[in-house]
């Protein structure tokens, strides 16, 4: 029979106060976890409480190992007293630590898809950002402060302010060649070069939105749709009053057409020789913030009813329904393509990137930019957004950035 | 609920063996003067349980159950007359209007009688308990309507298991339990999971909202929280009585924690989520959760979520005032103003009066004054008041106004306590910041180690810092509540601060951007009288206003503005094309025929396409009533020289001079100076004869420089070492003219400034009658800048 030795410290009859204090932290370890798991994150309490407990344990110990038996007449006794009340408090320490970062981990994990890590290459801003264009290879964000100019190249830099000053900006567009900066303003439409020199009001009164197309623009004052295109030679400016207020436009190539989002409807107008007309209408499932197209799809961001999705032969064919993303993000502010795939700025939320086909799935959500309001993809595949927690231009990598 | 049963009266408290119960009991009897025990035996239970007490030995439990099962069964026999449950249901119907009335004391007797005619009511047990619930405190000294409220709603809950109500008010009352409000988190749940199980969904949401609410103060008690980085604590009495502490210690002794509470918002916003996705019309959830979102600037989606309520017709002010708050923040200014009017009109009357009342935005004094005068009067301070502190009368809302109404609205997203009809307006730290603003540096702090501070040791400190006033408030207030009251004295402090300052703007970006037109007003006397010509000269400066602006012009609006005691009123308006760049001011020229009395005129400039485009002038002109019938003198007007020569004047505008916008003139300037004598007396002849003394004199040289040459300057100037103080010009010279029927003698004088220092200078015209022997005078003070 072989005789199991024992250390001393293991043999020490246990205080009807460590009983107690053994009590709690069965408690608080094992019942009070089991009212409130969840799958999932990973729950650390129990063992965060036992590495507590341990920790204190430890420490007593050592406080044990240190003092001096002769000292410690009258003071809190090692076995009785120290342990029990340092692994107790060590367990509890532990637990609540745990506690709070599991909230955190839960907090930060998307309800659906999977987590997304991104690569991002961040530009500072004089304010927040509240409007993106892309056009070639030049970037402007417009924030309250102006419009800041970037180079979309392998190597973005920041090139130069315009506008500054301006005030009530709304929005902001990039005509062919990057030549000029088309502003949407509360007052005016203004047009300015991208290089130098003074804008100049195109257009008076509150405007919404504004766009660029191959060979003129699109703003949108109230429930009119402004247009300014070459026909016989000469620039004509159309307008055409769409019924509903306009919140976004943007031209769709393809046909030649814009797509304009309204309080509760995505429209396209296009032209019929002497002018502008609506020449369909599909229902949206709220006011419509932002409006993109692929080659494929066309996508609208409606705030709290979500993101809207059409098939283009679906809209050809006269088909007004189309697909859906509700409540991931809670809040879309924006949408992009890059490819085929969607791209949805969820403000809080994160990054959204939704899988298209027969039906709408959320892939990834990336919590990477704290609170991403504007998205919008270059003409080399890659992803722009706006930042407006960090006031901040970011863009994103697929690949790691360059040094 | 549909929860009625009733039991029978209990026998009375003689019944009861009391010697052994005397511990367990005292509560009870505290609340209502009878005694009465939970015995699970018997059919019948009574109001008030008993918690076995500790250290009782085995026999004397034996003994205490044979004594309480001789009681039951005693009192059983003697109670068996049913109470007629139309007697309780007139009981709990006075007690709920009494409770309307706010008459708690009296709702509480007549429910604490209900309960004990049918001590097996739950209608009766919970409107009890939930009044008990409703009125007590959150310190120890309500223990005892504490361990009321528990014993009521848990007897209520024993008696009705799947009565979701019962256990939502557990989870309250525990809330407000001092040292076990963290298990209120648990009863919550557990409230939700009853509600749940039994499909009562009303409670479900409430038992959501309620969570909600947990995890906001959570987060309200964790945002902004700092940690000291150095080894000294906050000190409220050296907060006090040293200067610039407040500041210093914020600057070096703590740092915020990143991201504290952002946890806790999260969650709390999940939980009024799901509270609004089970009942989309929940108005408490979507003001939490508008509230959570306009913590974290996410005013799209707050505007986004609270529009369709209050399209739909909401009632609850706060939820307009939240509309209004997210909207102002998104800078749809007119639709914030029409919002919060909507708000106003949504609350109680009596609160309705607190919130357009300005008394809390005057010195206690001007108050009291404010509170006295007439219904009429009052409105009428009222409104010009308002209208005094309008940065920009030329916008369709009074910005001023505006923001008063969002901190109006702060206060009722963070500190409003419903449960106790407290509006956070009234709080302290409301108060501070409806008159202040919100503090741009919170500091939220461990309680302090000064054992001497009593009121707040233990407790959450709260700092308010104003940097631009140096302001400092400190509060101090329980952890995870909503509550916190000026720590110490500074509720004295706040009130001498008021005294001083009563209502601040600083956190208002726009007044800081309006620009000072120069102006000038001279007064002169009209033709019929009682009746004045005034000449009122102004500017606008362009070259700041426009300063960056990348545009090729500018449409700027110029307005003047014109009133008496009354409101002011559009006089003129219009609009000037501005060709950028400009340096040149656009000038505004106007000649106003007024009435005797105080008159205040307001021109503005404003351009709403540039940010800085934006300057007014606001002057008080003050037309006496009574004429001197002696010799008198207009104002003085400074004015450019004429261009064509001047013949015999009768009136100021047969001068043919600009007056000058402002009263700024260059080195190497030549300028006119325009007056009117009244009253001349003539000659047999009916000539008029004066002796015209005008005297230029530097009033204050401008300094350049560092600190210590202005000082030694300023030196210089009090020695006389320097031309300050000095006549730089004097002449005098007489002149005779035919009066020809003139009610009037105009006089021009052009002079030129030369180069005369740079500085503060004052001209002043003296004038005697050589006939009558009377002399009159008149002054102007003028700016000589560099040119």
């Amino acid at each position: 029979m072989t005789m199991l030795h024992v250390p001393r410290i293991c043999v020490w009859r246990i205080p009807r106060s460590t009983t107690a204090g053994l009590l709690v932290l069965l408690h608080t370890v094992v019942v009070a976890p089991r009212a409130s798991a969840q799958a999932t994150v990973r729950d650390h309490r129990l063992r965060y409480s036992i590495v507590g407990s341990l920790v204190g344990s430890a420490l007593a110990g050592g406080y044990y190992l240190a003092s001096d038996r002769g000292t410690r007449s009258g003071q809190c006794d090692p076995k009785g007293c120290a342990l029990p009340y340092m692994a107790v408090s060590g367990a509890i320490t532990g637990f609540f630590l745990a506690r709070e970062l599991d909230a955190q981990r839960r907090a930060e994990l998307p309800r659906t898809g999977t987590r997304e890590r991104l690569a991002l290459t961040s530009f500072a801003l004089p304010s927040a950002p509240t409007a993106l264009s892309i056009r070639d290879d030049v970037v402007v964000v417009l924030s309250d402060s102006g419009a800041s100019l970037f180079s979309a190249g392998a190597r973005p830099r920041a090139l130069r302010r315009r506008a500054s000053a301006l005030s009530g900006l709304t929005d902001v567009a990039l005509t062919p060649g990057s030549e000029r900066l088309l502003i949407a303003g509360r007052t005016a439409l203004y047009s300015m070069s991208t290089d130098s020199g003074p804008a100049t009001r195109l257009l008076n009164g509150d405007i919404t939105t504004v766009a660029s197309g191959d060979d003129g623009w699109g703003a949108g004052r109230g429930r009119v749709l402004f247009v300014e295109s070459p026909r016989g030679g000469v620039l004509v400016r159309d307008s055409v009053d769409v019924g509903e207020t306009i919140h976004a436009i943007t031209f769709d190539a393809t046909d030649r057409s814009w797509l304009v989002g309204t309080d509760s409807a995505l429209l396209r107008v296009a032209s019929s020789g002497s002018g502008w007309r609506v020449t369909g209408r599909w229902p949206t499932a709220g006011a419509v913030r932002a409006v993109a197209r692929s080659e494929h799809w066309i996508a609208t961001a409606e705030g709290e009813s979500g993101v809207s999705i059409w098939r283009r032969e679906t809209l050809a064919s006269g088909v007004t329904s189309g697909l859906s993303v509700r409540g991931e993000p809670r809040f879309a502010y924006d949408v992009a393509f890059q490819g085929e795939e969607l791209v949805v700025a969820g403000g809080t939320d994160g990054l959204v990137r939704v899988t298209l086909g027969v039906s709408a799935t959320v892939r990834s959500v990336s919590r990477d930019l704290p609170f991403v309001t504007l998205i919008r993809g270059d003409a080399a595949g890659g992803l722009w957004a706006g930042d407006r927690s960090q006031s901040s231009l970011v863009r994103i990598h697929t690949t790691k950035p360059p040094r | 609920m549909g929860h009625s049963t009733y039991g029978e009266r209990v026998g009375s408290s003689t019944a009861v063996p009391n010697a052994r119960f005397t511990t367990c009991t005292r509560q009870a009897r505290s609340q209502t003067g009878e005694l009465f025990l939970t015995f699970p035996s018997a059919q019948h239970a009574v109001p008030f349980g008993c918690d076995w007490p500790h250290g009782v030995r085995r026999f004397q439990y034996a003994a205490l159950v044979l004594a309480c099962a001789l009681s039951g069964s005693l009192a059983h026999a003697q109670t068996t007359v049913p109470v007629p449950r139309s007697e309780v249901d007139s009981l709990l119907q006075r007690g709920r209007a009494r409770v309307a009335a706010g008459d708690t004391a009296t709702a509480l007797r007549l429910f604490a009688e209900a309960t004990a005619r049918a001590p097996r009511s739950v209608d009766a047990l919970f409107e009890r308990g939930r009044l008990l619930t409703r009125t007590i405190g959150l310190g120890l000294s309500d223990g005892a309507e504490q361990i009321a409220a528990w014993r009521v709603l848990n007897r209520g809950a024993e008696l009705a298991p799947r009565d979701a109500r019962f256990a939502l008010e557990l989870a309250r009352l525990r809330l407000r339990t001092p040292l076990l409000r963290a298990d209120a988190e648990r009863l919550f749940r557990n409230a939700l999971s009853v509600a749940s199980a039994s499909g009562d969904q009303a409670i479900a949401v409430e038992a959501r909202w309620e969570l909600g609410r947990l995890y906001e103060r959570r987060f309200r008690t964790m945002h902004h929280r700092h940690m000291y980085t150095g080894s000294i604590f906050f000190d409220q009495f050296a907060a006090r009585s040293r200067l610039h502490y407040i500041r210093d210690f914020v600057q070096q002794q703590v740092r915020p924690i990143a991201s504290a509470g952002a946890t806790e918002c999260a969650q709390a916003e999940q939980w009024y989520r799901d509270a609004l996705a089970a009942d989309p019309r929940h108005t408490p959830s979507a003001i939490g959760l508008s509230a959570m979102l306009i913590e974290q600037q996410r005013f799209e989606e707050a505007f986004a979520r609270i529009s369709p309520l209050l399209r739909e017709g909401a009632t609850d002010a706060t939820l307009w005032f939240a509309g209004g708050l997210a909207a102002l923040r998104l800078g749809r200014d007119a639709d914030a103003d029409e919002l919060f009017e909507n708000g106003i009109a949504h609350l109680a009357p009596h609160e309705q009066a607190e919130v357009v009342d300005i008394g809390r935005l005057l010195t206690t004094g001007d108050s009291v004054r404010f509170a006295g005068v007439s219904d009429v009067v009052r409105e009428a301070t009222r409104a010009t008041f308002w209208e005094s502190i309008d940065p920009l009368l030329s916008t369709s809302y009074n910005e001023a106004r505006l923001e008063y109404l969002s901190r109006i609205a702060i206060t009722m997203l963070r500190y409003d306590e419903p449960e106790r009809s407290l509006r956070g307006w009234r709080t302290d730290r409301g108060q501070i910041v409806v008159r202040y603003g919100e503090a741009p540096v919170e500091v939220l702090l461990p309680s302090t180690d000064n054992l001497a501070a009593r009121d707040a040791a233990g407790r959450l400190i709260t700092v308010f810092y104003y940097p631009t006033p140096e302001l400092g408030f400190v509060f101090s207030g329980a952890l995870a509540m909503p509550d916190a009251l000026f720590a110490g004295d500074f509720r004295d402090i706040a009130q001498s601060v008021r005294e001083r300052s009563p209502f601040r703007l600083d956190n208002m970006a726009l007044i800081g951007a309006i620009d000072s037109m120069p102006t000038q007003i001279a007064r002169f006397r009209g033709r019929t009288t009682g009746e004045y010509e005034v000449v009122l000269a102004t500017a606008a400066p362009v070259a700041t206003m426009y300063r960056n602006a990348e545009l090729d012009r500018g449409v700027l609006g110029l307005s003047l503005r014109l009133g008496g005691s009354d409101r002011m009123r559009l006089i003129d308006s219009q609009q000037v094309v501005v060709p950028l760049p400009r340096t040149a001011p656009v000038e505004y020229h106007r000649v106003l025929t007024l009435p005797s009395g105080e008159r205040r005129l307001r021109i503005e400039g404003i351009d709403p396409a540039v940010h800085g485009a934006k300057s007014r002038a606001h002057v008080v002109v003050d037309l006496p009533a009574s004429r001197d019938s002696g010799l008198s003198l207009s104002d003085l007007l400074l004015a450019r020289p004429p261009r064509v020569p001047v013949g015999a004047m009768r009136q100021w505008s047969d001068a043919k001079v600009d007056a000058l916008a402002g009263t700024r003139l260059f080195a190497r300037d030549t300028f006119a100076l325009y007056w009117e004598a009244y009253a001349l007396r003539p000659d047999s002849v009916g000539d008029v004869a004066v002796e015209v003394e005008l005297t230029v004199t530097l009033v204050e040289m401008a300094r350049t420089g560092d600190a210590v040459s202005r000082g030694l300057a300023n030196v210089a100037d009090l020695l006389g070492l320097t031309p300050e103080g000095d006549e730089r010009l004097s002449m005098r010279f007489t002149k005779r003219e035919r009066l020809d029927g003139r009610d009037r003698v105009p006089q021009l004088v052009s002079l030129s400034v030369g180069e005369a220092p740079i500085g503060r200078y004052r001209v002043e015209v003296t004038v005697r009658d050589l006939t009558a022997g009377t002399t009159a005078r008149t002054a102007r003070e003028f700016t000589l800048s560099p040119p």
